[in-house]
Order: structure tokens, then C-alpha cells, then sequence
């Protein structure tokens, strides 16, 4: 088990942060940045349930452990090996403990003038999109967890595709929490950047081995030039006592396409906080979710759409299976600027209450400012229709296939949309898992 | 009328001038400005109160000094100075009067100013009106006609003399003094307000009503309502409000309480129109709201409805606690906000009985610089099985520089209950516009149509001269205000 440690819940990341030792990258843009961030540490305090936004999510499990920087560790490519996608073969890069391994990785598949890999490695063109962008995507109001990531990170990991390009393959970045030998906490970071009428496919998938608990602060940021199109693909199946807390922040540039999925099986409290600014013209953004809960998990899904310029939509669907003690909270804000025209927004938050000890706790949230616009949301919180259920048993089956089968289909709407086929074909088979669960069939 | 420009249309929106504008002159008993315990005990004193109100009202007092003013909704404004406010005012002499003869003619002046003659009222449309000016009841009719039915309905300061029990067993049943900072601070200084009692098994035989007018420009006005439905009883009330134009922002916190017994069903329905400030945002009403209903037995049921039209700024969540099983609680609204006016109102809906219903129709619209918010909480408890919600709230905005927010709050813990919310934000169409003037209506008309078309839902669940006059009132609010 962890050591145990009485901590003060406001000081709690400062504590933990004074016991971390830096480990400098060597870029200039993002050590100034971790300069910044550590002062910041300090000086922003620990969310409490006082706060809005943490009002449903007590944090109380998480700073009640203390857990050690986690160092480099060892793991065979057969450990993880169930893992690894085929289409990226060769364009995967494995992070172990918040550092590149590149004796893992193989990044050979990548097109002329794009980059995928370790920031200390980067060439100067990454460098320089760094400098302009590096600490400045992730814009979450004195957010002491992203400060603490970028205080302690200890390496990031880049994906940067050229004017013009088009990387057939996905990126793979599969993020491996080492927690064998001790309770470790890990800040893995995440740095996409599409030029001019780039496409990129980037998945990252949050892994953990080991039966310690463990604490993952991962940030990633996203930078769309003019025209790009990125997917955006994070996969959240961490050990079931980790502690995972996440911000998904994008910046959209003129005529680009932001699609990103989340979802998420792990972790005993997951905390995700996807953040777009579509600040230009005519871009899209999609933020869908799915997200499934079981025994004591907690998860709690923060998101932001911001529409700062006219003429753009967005798509949201967030979709929740609730079991067993699980709780879910969503908060979907989307806000329309004044003169923000001709914006389309939809928002759809769906959620499956299947436990009597099961929690769901919505708040679709609008915030408009400008006339012309069309923005709906939908919100449900529900159960498995009777007459489908009926119907499903009239053709002879029982009524346990019949809930685990209607379970399972309402979950593949977010998971039909990922475009990479082998990611799909375990993330569906992550679904059946869970939906074919006994507690399911438990109403 | 010719098609206006924009420019034109914000500019004759800018210029129309709140319609019932006027001060009456009435003396008025002299009252210290602030708030103390001496204030509380001197309130007290003043209506003669029995020495467990007076406790209450102390407590509540209390209470108040320790809480905050929220800061959490969505509104800006300079907090009043809660030092500066005169607690308690009445017009000087308290007439005990059975007629309406006897009423000082200033008032009835007033009133037929507003368009809500009391005598007309009484002989058409059939109504009691419990008219509080200012803090005291100076004008009760029908009270015969209702006595007759045993239905109770009097001032609260009455009611404390009358009927003490009651009064006693109910007030801050619903909604605790420590409720929230308004809610305690009306709990403390409360001047006057509606009672009514409607016993087992009866209907009230006719809408109640009560006008409100706030006349004296120092004066907070802070309104207690009472309303009692035991076991089969139901009873329709109405309020409806204006007030006269003035500078100072004018603090008003009242505090509504509902009760429905076995059976019961109470229907509450509000057209709020008072002084919203002028075009630059200046002066206006202060309206912070605390009402509550509970449907306390089975199959009872609470219905709120309310056009609001007016005040600077509006802080109001009617709401319904079902705790019956098998009651249903409704909510209906309309807020317009124009100019600088803010809103912030929505309801509550806590389900913590068995197959209880709720429903929930908000329409907001926003026009000039002004900014509406809907804020609602859906709460499914854990025993509260097969339970049902179903909620919308549309937006209408009319013009670039106004804000339309929803903030709806909907949390769940039971797996036999179903919750449906969807909410949906737009503007008035050019080919909707288009298609009425080509029929022959004019633009305002047109728009008039439109507007009315988007609040029907609401309207059609107000009593039917209310409905004619929120109709009205929505056409002149937003008189030009469409380019």
C-alpha cells in the first residue's frame, strides 16, 4: 500500500510537488513554462467540494495517499503486447511512467516533415510551434492540476504533422503506468500540432500494470492551423483503483475539424476536462464521451466549448452506463461569444441508470450571447425501454441477454465513429465485457 | 407600420417609457431607517404581534447576520445597502373596512390608474382581491362569499390574530427561515402578506387574487404568503404586480409557502410587471424571490406559473418538493428580459415520493442588452421509484447584445425513474416574419404573433384574464424591438 500520510487537502499538490525532483527536458519554451507552473502549484488551491465545478466529486480519496515520482521502469513489449495496434505498427510511441521508451516505441511509418516522439528530440520547427503554443491551449482557470503536470513532467510527447500531409496511419501513444513496486504519480503530456491542411489520427490509451494505486495527471493540447483535421482518440482503461484526472485542451484554427472521443472504464475517480476553442472560422469540433462505471468508480466529465468566432459547429454526445455504487457527473458548457454568428451547437447527454446504488448527475449548460444561432442540448437520465426488452423477449430471449444485448448496442453509438479498425474492435469488445457484466442484469 | 431598421428599432425600443410610471401621495408613519434587533422588536410591536412570532422573527434575524448575499447566479448588481432601507411602512391610518367606499381615495385612484378597478373586478370578473398596498391589507372583498365556503383567506397579520394555530403549525414549514439570505432576511422584517386556509374536501369557489404595489420610494417590501389546502381542497390564486417609477433601486423579497394535503391542489399563477429600470439601466426593481410548495400527501398537486416581465433584476425558483407519493408538481414560465433588465429564475423539483410527476416549460426571451438565465435543479431521491420528469426550456433572442444562459441541474439516483430535459436556443425567423406580412400583418404584428405562438404553452395554463393581459403586456414590452 501506499504511505500513509495525513495531508492538509489545500496544500495537497504542493506537498507532493516539494517532493518531486525536476528532471529539465532542455526546451527552453517548456521549462519557462514549468518555471511559471510551480509557483503557480504553490499558490492555487486544492479544488473542494465548495468549488462549482468539484461540487460532486469528493477528492477526499485521492489526498489522503501519498505517492512517489515514479523513475523510468522496465517493461517487455509482451506485457502490454494485447495493447498495440496493428495499423500503427509503426507509428506508435510507448510512454512508460511519463517518459518516452524508445526501445518501444517505432515511430519509422511517419511521412517526410512530420514528427512523432520524445520533445528532446524534436527538431526546430516543433520547437518553435512549442514556443507559440506550449502552456497556452490548456487555458483552465487557476487549474492547480495542470500546473502540477507541467511541473513535474518529465518528458512530452509530440506528434506534429506538415503542411499538406496526411499521416495514413494512427499515431499510437499508449501511456503505461508502472505501479508494481510502489504507489507512483505520473505526469504524461501531450503536445499535436496539425499545419496547413494536415490530417492526423492520434490515439492515446491510458494503461496501468501493477496493483498499486497510482495518480496520473495527463494534459494534452491540441493545435489546429488553418484546415487541419485531427482525431482525436483517448482511451481511458487504467487499473480500477488508479486515480485519474485529465484535461483534453484544443485550439481550432480557420476551416479545421477537431474530432476527439473519450472513453473511459478505468480508474477509481476519473476526472476528465476536455476544453475547445474554436477561435476562427468555419471549424468543427466533436467532443464524444462514453463512459462506464461499476463498483465504487466515480467519474466526472467537465467540458467546454467555446465558440469565440461565427460561423462554426460543434457536436457533443455524451453517453454514461451507470452499475453496481458507480457515480457519473457531466457538465457540458457551451458558450456562444457575443457576435459569435450563424453558430450551430448540439449537445446530447444520455445516461443509463441500471443500479438502485448508482448516481447520475447531469448539468447541460448554455451559454449564449449571440442572436443568430442554433444551439439545442438534450439531457436523459433513464432505463432500458420495456417494450424493446419485451420485444427481444418475445423472440425468445432471456430477459438477461436481452438487457446485456440493449446495453451493449446503446454503447457502440460513440464507438462506431472511431476511425481506427482494430482500436474499435477492442474498445467494442471492452463494451461487451463490461455490458455482459452480471450487474447488468441485476434490475 | 413601415419595416424598420435596426438602428431604428433599438432607438424606438430605447425610448418606450414604463407605462405606469406614477407616485401616489399617502403620508406615511414615520419608521427609522436599518436594520437591527430594536428594528425586528419594533416591527413586532407595530402589528401587535404574539410573543412566538416575535422569536421568530429574531431568530431569523440572527440567522441573517451570519449568511452571505450569493453570489452564484448569474446577475450583477451593486448589493443594496441593507442599512439604508425603511423595514416597515403602512399608510398611516390602518381602516378596518368592510366596503370599498371607505378606502382613502388616493389608493382606489391608484389602482384604477393601473387598470385593475376593484369594483369592476368585483362585480365581473368575479374575484377576491386581497389588495396589499404597500405592507397592510387595506382592502379585503369577497370575504363573505368565502367565509361561507370555510375557506380562509385574510392578511397574514390577521391570520396570526385569527388563527394563530394554523399560522403557527405552517409558517416556515416549507421554506426555513435559514432557507437562504433573502428568505431570512423576510423571515426577520416580513410587513404583510396573503393568507389562505381552504379546508377538507372544498373548492374554493372563486380565483383568489392579490395586487401588489410597492408606493413608498425607501420602502423594502417584504411579502409572506401563506397558502393551506388540506385533504381534497383546491384553490387557484393569482398575483400579479406594477409599480410606480422610480430611482433607487427598490429591494423586494418575498416569500412564498405552499402546502398541499392528500388530494390537494393548489395552482399559483404570478404576472410580474414592476419597474425595470429605465433605458440606461438606472433605478428598478430588486426582486429576489424565495417560494416554495410542498405536496406534502398523496396525489397532490402544485402548479407555478408566472410571466415575468419586469424588475431589474429578477432572482426567483419557484419550486415543488413531492414528497407524496403519486403528486405532481408543474412549472410554467415565461421571463422576458429587455434593455438592461437581468433574470435569473427557473424552479426546483425534488421527487422524494414514489411515482411522483413533475413538469417543467420555461421560455425565455432577451432582447436589448438585457440577460435571462433559466436555473433549475430536477432532483430524483433514491426512494422516489418509477418517477417521471420532463423539462424544456427554449431561448428567444431578439437582438446581437443580449445573453441567453440555461443552467439546468439534473441529478438522479434511483433506476426506476426516467428524467427528459432538452433545451433549445434561437431567433425569430425572417422566413417566419417573411410569411406573416405576406398575409397581411405588419411587422410588430407579426412578431407579436410569433412570440405569443413560442409562450403558448405557458399561457394557456393562466386564468383567463391574466392570459389577455400577459399577452398584452408581452406586445408592449417588446414594442419595437425587432428590427
Amino acid at each position: 500500500m501506499s504511505t500513509a500520510v495525513q495531508f492538509a487537502q489545500t496544500t495537497y499538490l504542493n506537498e507532493l510537488h516539494s517532493g518531486f525532483s525536476v528532471e529539465p527536458t532542455g526546451v527552453a519554451p517548456v521549462e519557462s513554462a514549468r518555471e511559471q507552473a510551480a509557483l503557480d502549484v504553490k499558490e492555487w488551491s486544492f479544488p473542494t467540494p465548495r468549488d462549482e465545478d468539484w461540487r460532486q466529486l469528493s477528492l477526499k480519496p485521492l489526498y489522503r495517499n501519498s505517492f512517489l515520482q515514479a523513475d523510468s521502469a522496465e517493461i517487455s513489449r509482451d506485457e502490454i503486447s494485447e495493447y498495440f495496434l496493428p495499423e500503427a505498427a509503426q507509428s506508435t510511441i510507448v510512454v512508460v511512467n511519463g517518459r518516452i521508451n524508445t526501445a518501444l516505441s517505432d515511430t519509422s511509418a511517419l511521412p517526410e516533415g512530420c514528427f512523432a516522439g520524445s520533445v528532446k528530440d524534436a527538431p526546430g520547427f516543433v520547437i518553435k510551434a512549442l514556443e507559440a503554443h506550449f502552456g497556452k491551449v490548456a487555458r483552465y482557470a487557476k487549474d492547480a492540476f495542470t500546473a502540477f503536470n507541467t511541473a513535474v513532467l518529465a518528458d512530452i510527447s509530440v506528434v506534429f504533422t506538415a503542411k499538406d500531409v496526411k499521416i495514413e496511419a494512427p499515431v499510437h501513444i499508449l501511456h503505461i503506468t508502472d505501479a508494481r513496486t510502489q504507489a507512483v504519480a505520473t505526469a504524461p503530456r501531450v503536445f499535436i500540432y496539425g499545419e496547413l491542411f494536415s490530417d492526423a489520427t492520434v490515439v492515446e490509451d491510458f494503461i496501468g500494470v501493477g496493483s498499486q494505486i497510482y495518480f496520473n495527471t495527463a494534459v494534452s493540447e491540441t493545435v489546429l492551423e488553418d484546415e487541419a483535421h485531427v482525431n482525436h482518440i483517448k482511451v481511458q482503461r487504467e487499473q480500477k483503483n488508479a486515480f485519474h484526472i485529465s484535461r483534453v485542451a484544443s485550439l481550432l484554427g480557420r476551416g479545421s475539424n477537431y474530432n476527439s472521443y473519450t472513453v473511459s472504464s478505468g480508474a477509481q475517480l476519473f476526472r476528465n476536462e476536455p476544453l475547445s476553442l474554436v477561435d476562427a472560422e468555419n471549424a468543427h469540433a466533436t467532443l464524444d464521451g462514453l463512459v462506464m462505471v461499476d463498483g465504487n468508480q466515480v467519474s466526472d466529465t467537465h467540458s467546454t466549448l467555446d465558440h469565440l468566432k461565427p460561423n462554426c459547429t460543434s457536436h457533443q454526445l455524451h453517453k454514461v452506463i451507470a452499475l453496481g455504487e458507480g457515480k457519473s457527473v457531466f457538465n457540458g458548457k457551451i458558450f456562444v461569444r457575443k457576435d459569435s454568428q450563424q453558430i450551430d451547437a448540439y449537445q446530447e447527454n444520455r445516461n443509463l441508470l441500471l443500479s438502485e446504488n448508482a448516481d447520475v448527475f447531469t448539468k447541460p449548460q448554455l451559454e449564449i450571447f449571440a442572436d443568430d444561432v442554433k444551439c439545442s442540448h438534450g439531457a436523459t437520465i433513464g432505463q432500458l425501454s420495456d417494450e424493446e426488452l419485451f420485444y427481444l423477449q418475445s423472440r425468445g430471449l432471456s430477459k438477461k441477454t436481452a438487457m446485456q444485448m440493449l446495453t451493449y448496442g446503446y454503447a457502440l453509438d460513440v464507438i462506431e465513429n472511431i476511425p481506427v479498425e482494430s482500436l474499435r474492435a477492442q474498445l467494442t469488445q471492452l463494451v461487451a465485457d463490461f455490458t455482459g457484466n452480471e450487474a447488468v442484469a441485476q434490475v | 407600420m413601415s419595416r424598420l431598421t435596426e438602428a431604428e428599432a433599438v432607438e424606438t425600443a430605447a425610448s418606450r417609457k414604463y407605462k405606469y410610471g406614477f407616485t401616489t401621495n399617502i403620508e406615511y408613519e414615520e419608521f427609522p431607517r436599518g436594520l437591527n434587533e430594536d428594528i425586528v422588536r419594533e416591527i413586532s410591536r407595530r402589528k401587535d404581534e404574539p410573543e412566538w412570532l416575535l422569536e421568530f422573527r429574531l431568530k431569523a434575524y440572527r440567522q441573517w447576520c451570519e449568511m452571505e448575499e450569493p453570489e452564484w447566479p448569474n446577475l450583477h448588481y451593486t448589493k443594496p445597502d441593507y442599512n439604508n432601507i425603511v423595514y416597515y411602512s403602512s399608510p398611516k391610518e390602518k381602516p378596518k373596512l368592510n366596503s370599498l367606499d371607505e378606502v382613502d381615495p388616493d389608493i382606489l385612484d391608484t389602482y384604477n390608474k393601473l387598470g385593475i378597478p376593484l369594483e369592476e373586478q368585483k362585480m365581473l370578473a368575479n374575484v377576491a382581491v386581497d389588495a396589499v398596498f404597500d405592507s397592510v391589507s387595506v382592502a379585503t372583498t369577497f370575504k363573505a362569499k368565502l367565509a361561507e365556503a370555510g375557506v380562509i383567506f385574510c392578511s397574514i397579520s390577521e391570520a396570526v390574530k385569527e388563527y394563530p394555530e394554523l399560522v403557527k403549525q405552517y409558517m416556515g414549514s416549507v421554506i426555513p427561515a435559514n432557507d437562504n439570505y433573502f428568505a431570512a432576511l423576510n423571515s426577520a422584517v416580513f410587513s404583510d402578506g396573503s393568507f389562505c386556509f381552504v379546508p377538507k374536501g372544498v373548492k374554493c369557489p372563486m380565483e383568489l387574487s392579490t395586487y401588489f404595489r410597492i408606493n413608498n420610494p425607501d420602502s423594502g417590501q417584504f411579502e409572506r404568503t401563506l397558502i393551506i389546502a388540506e385533504e381534497g381542497a383546491e384553490v387557484s390564486y393569482l398575483e400579479g404586480c406594477t409599480a410606480p417609477m422610480f430611482d433607487t433601486n427598490q429591494l423586494h423579497a418575498a416569500v412564498v409557502e405552499l402546502v398541499a394535503l392528500d388530494d390537494a391542489n393548489i395552482k399559483y399563477s404570478t404576472v410580474q410587471n414592476w419597474y425595470p429600470g429605465d433605458e440606461n439601466g438606472k433605478g428598478g426593481i430588486y426582486n429576489f424571490v424565495t417560494k416554495r410548495g410542498i405536496c406534502k400527501g398523496e396525489r397532490s398537486k402544485i402548479s407555478w406559473t408566472q410571466v415575468e416581465t419586469g424588475s431589474a433584476i429578477t432572482w426567483k425558483y419557484p419550486s415543488v418538493i413531492l414528497k407524496g407519493d403519486y403528486s405532481t408538481g408543474e412549472f410554467y414560465s415565461v421571463a422576458l428580459t429587455n434593455d438592461f433588465q437581468q433574470a435569473d429564475t427557473g424552479t426546483k423539483m425534488i421527487h422524494l415520493g414514489k411515482n411522483t410527476r413533475s413538469t417543467i416549460i420555461s421560455k425565455g426571451i432577451s432582447a436589448g442588452k438585457s440577460q435571462n438565465s433559466y436555473r433549475g435543479l430536477v432532483k430524483i431521491g433514491k426512494k422516489a421509484h418509477g418517477s417521471r420528469n420532463y423539462s424544456v426550456c427554449d431561448s428567444m433572442l431578439i437582438g446581437s447584445e443580449c445573453g441567453a444562459h440555461t443552467f439546468p441541474f439534473i441529478e438522479s439516483g434511483n433506476s426506476t425513474s426516467s428524467v427528459e430535459h432538452e433545451a433549445t436556443t434561437s431567433k425569430i425567423g425572417e422566413d417566419q416574419i417573411f410569411y406573416l406580412q405576406q398575409r397581411g400583418l405588419d411587422e410588430e404584428e407579426a412578431i407579436s404573433l410569433i412570440i405569443n405562438g413560442f409562450c403558448k404553452e405557458v399561457f394557456k395554463e393562466l386564468p383567463l384574464e391574466f392570459a389577455v393581459e400577459a399577452t398584452k403586456l408581452l406586445s408592449i414590452k417588446l414594442e419595437g424591438s425587432v428590427g
